[in-house]
């Protein structure tokens, strides 16, 4: 039976990702500011620490790849040192205790960085992409398979991409 | 090129920077003529925004033709043309449905693009020599024969006038309505216009400054002076206390009270509460998402205390939104074209290209007299 999805192509899949986690880096920000308890803090944080994860591994596993000719290598291996950088914070995110005074500005941090990235993802790779012969529509549907596959395995870090 | 480069928080400055060029094949290059500075460009200006050091403002344009890409049919080499602000495709759901300031292409993620505005796609200003007009066919207005002498009423057409119109229109004015119109900032004073156009029997416009507030009054509208409050009773008293039947934010989250402190709320509460029962609103103001610069604690968060249970107990309703210029455009111009509307009498001030970072201080310190600035780039 052939897996569907409800997202019209890689890119519409792709950015709503980059819209939930927009809204709960807005959410964390409110929770610090209203003194929130660190266990509160903490399990949002978990939460786009792993929608991140999830997020960056199908991008770098089956998106990239796909559109990486389309996009050029230049603006592909400057999305990848951001991944890396993201990754470097939720790693040190996720190994710190939440009631540590680092813990909301490293959260605070992996925010701005992601804003910086997506905005970069969205100008150029994802423009650049829409506007390429690359079907986009097929190309979300191993996407949805991945990420649901991720999703769906027990919430630890997933491992470093090579 | 010469463009107006943004540098940082009320930093801008003219600089030579590489010449727009065509980059794909549906591309138009224009030059710039005409190019305004708009209050949106302000939210940028005052380092409210994440644009990027760097970057060229200006989404007011008009210029002319000057090479077209290989796809180009329509627009030939030589036309006047007046960019809408809004960038399409012509061709998303979107745009087919004349929601063109919501293309879904041209700013991927992102329900609308725009020339060289936080936010709205890669797309580099027009306070410059030379534009890059993506999907030219369908973004470009060609402008009419008389184009050249009421070019300062035509550029009017890329933002400010299309934009006022679509205020009354999500707010439905009719002809013998009344209408209060918060802001007498250009969009304002465009929504006061499109009110009179419409046949509007009584337009009110709010607002502290007293010489935008006199523009008002060479509209026609009954000028509201809010700088020692008391503007909501003024307008409860000249409706005999029903409110006005429609009600325009021209304002925004800048929204200042008496005191110049922001109020991100002000505007919006004072039109549930001077609109009358089952009034609609029509909200064009900016308002943003998330504002991380800002001192309320619910505007950080995109929020605002709206007076909800009187908007819901009134059962009024309300249209937010950017204009979609392309609905309008062509049909405005032909007032212009006309005779019937002459838009330019709210430009205070034509400069060239040059003056513009003093332009952007003056205006953004809401210097008297410094309502509209229509910039000029070396011909």
């Amino acid at each position: 039976m052939a897996l569907t999805t409800p997202f019209e192509n890689a890119v519409d899949l792709l950015d709503a990702d980059h819209k939930a986690v927009k809204q709960m880096f807005i959410d964390y920000s409110a929770l610090c500011e209203d003194g929130a308890p660190s266990a509160a803090r903490r399990s949002l944080a978990e939460r786009i620490c792993q929608e991140l994860t999830v997020h960056t591994q199908i991008e770098e596993e089956i998106f990239y790849p796909a559109v990486r000719e389309a996009v050029g290598d230049a603006l592909m291996e400057e999305a990848i040192a951001e991944h890396a950088e993201a990754k470097e914070l939720i790693a040190s995110i996720q190994g710190m205790k939440s009631a540590s005074e680092n813990y909301d500005t490293t959260v605070k941090k992996l925010s701005r960085a992601i804003d910086q990235h997506v905005l970069e993802e969205r100008e150029q790779i994802f423009l650049k992409a829409l506007q390429a012969p690359i079907d986009l529509r097929a190309l979300a549907i191993p996407l949805y398979k991945r990420k649901k596959q991720l999703m769906g395995a027990p919430a630890t870090p997933a491992k470093e991409n090579a | 090129m010469r463009a107006l480069v943004y540098k940082g928080p009320r930093k801008v400055a003219v600089e030579k920077v590489p010449d727009a060029e065509i980059e794909r094949p549906t591309d138009v290059l224009v030059k710039i003529t005409s190019t305004n500075i708009c209050g949106s460009d302000l939210h940028m200006y005052e380092g409210r925004t994440n644009m990027e050091p760097g970057r060229i403002l200006g989404h007011e344009n008009l210029g002319e033709v000057i090479a077209v890409g290989a796809a180009v049919d329509r627009v030939k080499v030589g036309d006047r043309v007046c960019l809408p602000f809004n960038i399409g495709c012509g061709f998303c759901e979107n745009c087919e449905q004349g929601l063109s300031g919501f293309c879904l292409t041209c700013n991927p993620g992102m329900a609308g693009a725009a020339y060289g505005f936080a936010g709205m796609g890669p797309y580099s200003g027009g306070q410059a020599e030379l534009l890059r007009v993506p999907y030219g066919d369908f973004n470009c207005l060609v402008l009419p024969r008389d184009s050249a002498e009421k070019e300062s009423d035509y550029v009017m057409l890329a933002d400010i006038f299309p934009t006022g119109y679509h205020a009354t229109e999500l707010a439905g004015v009719r002809p013998g309505e009344s209408v209060v119109i918060y802001g007498a900032g250009p969009v304002g004073l465009m929504a006061a216009m499109s009110s009179m156009i419409k046949g509007a029997s009584q337009v009110m416009v709010v607002d502290t400054h007293k010489d935008r507030l006199a523009l008002a009054e060479k509209a026609g509208a009954i000028a509201i002076d809010d700088t020692e409050g008391g503007g909501v009773e003024k307008i409860m008293e000249l409706t005999g206390g029903k409110g006005a039947d429609r009600g325009c934010e021209c304002v925004g989250y800048q929204c200042c009270n008496m005191h110049r402190e922001e109020v991100p709320n002000l505007t919006m509460n004072n039109l549930v509460a001077t609109v009358k029962a089952t009034g609609r609103i029509g909200v064009v103001g900016v308002f943003v998402p998330e504002d991380p610069n800002a001192e309320d604690k619910l505007e950080k968060r995109g929020r605002m205390a709206f007076d909800f249970g009187a908007y819901w107990t009134k059962g009024q309703s309300m249209g937010t939104g950017q204009a979609n210029v392309k609905a309008y455009n062509r049909l405005l111009s032909r007032l212009i074209e006309k005779d019937r509307v002459k838009p330019s009498w709210i430009v205070s001030h034509e400069l060239p290209l040059e003056k513009a970072p003093e332009a952007y201080e003056n205006f953004d310190q809401r210097k008297k007299g410094w309502t509209k600035v229509v910039l000029k780039p070396p011909r």
